[in-house]
């Protein structure tokens, strides 16, 4: 090797990564065109690290995305001065996201429609309407700040699919997760239209309801802000009806 | 406004989010715990998000709280030591200009996790991440001359390492064919 090969390579990495003063990287670059021995090194050394860079790669990251924002908006409700803000923002935020709605006629035509909706995405696995990743991992993160029990389920999860199901006269927010071995879903459902004052949103975190059921290897869930016995109603019925699909479907995940 | 706030935080911190994973991989040794890593690390920076000065490098500065927080948590925890943060006494290992023809992911794996973690971390800085010298200077808290004291000797270190692993599977690998 002669001197000013190992000289060239004793500067290649810092060549890489445009590091060197402009004298020492014209000089670099001058001996790379006439010396094919540290030109194949350097190829070598590029494709080292982007072999590293694929070996390490960190994978999916909006359930911790997701995460992320609710511990922020917890940080905030912490503060007193901006609760009642924060809190009205995230549920109307998350909700406008989610669930763009029409008003329902009826609190038991609108389970017939949540729990169709609810058993098309999860049972038939049709998904009619994609929605952004950021836009569901956002409206996650922020209904996960309301309610612990979501942001336990969100922990280590992967986001498989986030939706809109249209059905009947609404539309439905849905998101689906893997986590382990197990599936949560959530559907975000928006009551404002049917019966509340828009005031109750604020007030606290009561302002959107939560109800969960599990089965063996699924999880669901219901958020909406609809007033707590028409949400009962509703949850009970459409996650038993829900879970039972389930538990008859061949070769669920 | 705290949606403006928000807003801002997005879109110069947390844009970071997938680097800062892979870094907190190596530092945790496994997902579930680096991701609470980064999730403290984030809430850090949003609570001292209004003392960063818009434009200045936000990246090199995640990163720190990064090192910072999983240098605390192992003192709490009890580990034997926690990050070492200063430089490594010089090893007596020849200068390794070469870097093998063939490699397997496995061999690159292997090899990269047989260096000190000191090692693994500015590598992983400046050539994974892509880090300039001076942020990874930032990011360890330490001189910009140590960062690339440490860096040449880590390069080295690990396309020798590479080296000697293919050495080590070759009659393997023949046999194999």
């Amino acid at each position: 090797m002669s001197p000013e090969c190992g000289r060239a390579l004793g500067l290649l990495d810092s060549y890489l990564c445009d590091e060197l003063p402009s004298p020492e990287g014209a000089s670099v670059r001058e001996h790379l065109a006439g010396c094919a021995a540290c030109a194949s090194e350097i190829q070598r050394r590029l494709r080292l690290r982007a072999e590293l860079r694929n070996a390490l790669d960190g994978g999916d990251v909006l359930a911790l995305e997701a995460r992320i924002l609710a511990g922020i908006a917890v940080e905030g409700r912490r503060r007193r001065a901006i609760v009642l803000g924060a809190a009205a923002a995230a549920a109307l935020v998350a909700l406008a996201v989610l669930v763009p709605s029409t008003p329902p006629s009826s609190a038991s035509s609108l389970y017939d429609e949540a729990r169709d909706a609810h058993l098309m995405c999860a049972v038939r696995a049709s998904y009619p309407s994609p929605l952004r990743p950021e836009l569901a991992a956002e409206g996650l993160g922020r209904y996960a700040s309301l309610w612990p029990a979501v942001a336990a389920e969100l922990h280590a999860a992967t986001l498989l699919s986030a939706h809109v199901c249209p059905h009947g006269s609404r539309s439905y927010g849905h998101v689906v997760l893997r986590k382990g071995e197990h599936l949560v879903s959530v559907l975000a459902t928006d009551g404002r239209p049917l019966s509340l004052p828009r005031a109750t949103l604020g007030q606290d975190r009561d302002g959107v309801r939560l109800s969960a059921a599990t089965s063996d290897g699924y999880a669901a869930f219901v958020l909406s802000d609809l007033d707590s016995r028409v949400h009962s109603t509703i949850s009970e019925a459409m996650l038993a009806s829900v879970l039972r699909a389930l538990a008859a479907r061949p070769g669920r995940p | 406004m705290a949606s403006d706030r928000l807003s801002a935080f997005r879109s110069e911190a947390l844009v970071h989010l997938p680097e800062l994973v892979r870094v907190a991989l190596r530092l945790a040794g496994d997902r579930s715990d680096a991701d609470d890593l980064v999730q403290e690390t984030f809430l850090q920076a949003w609570r001292s998000f209004d003392r960063f000065a818009p434009g200045t490098n936000c990246r090199a500065w995640l990163f720190r709280i990064l090192i910072l927080v999983a240098h605390g948590q192992r003192r709490r925890n009890g580990r034997a030591r926690g990050l070492a943060l200063d430089d490594l006494p010089d090893a007596a290992v020849a200068v390794e200009d070469h870097t093998p023809d063939y490699f397997t992911r496995e061999h690159l794996l292997v090899a990269f996790h047989s260096l000190a973690e000191e090692q693994r971390l500015v590598v992983q800085l400046a050539d994974v991440e892509g880090l300039r010298y001076r942020e990874v200077a930032e990011a360890l808290g330490i001189p910009v001359g140590t960062v690339m004291s440490r860096l040449s000797r880590a390069r080295s270190l690990l396309r020798r390492r590479l080296a000697e692993r293919l050495q080590a599977t070759a009659p393997a690998a023949r046999g194999a064919r």
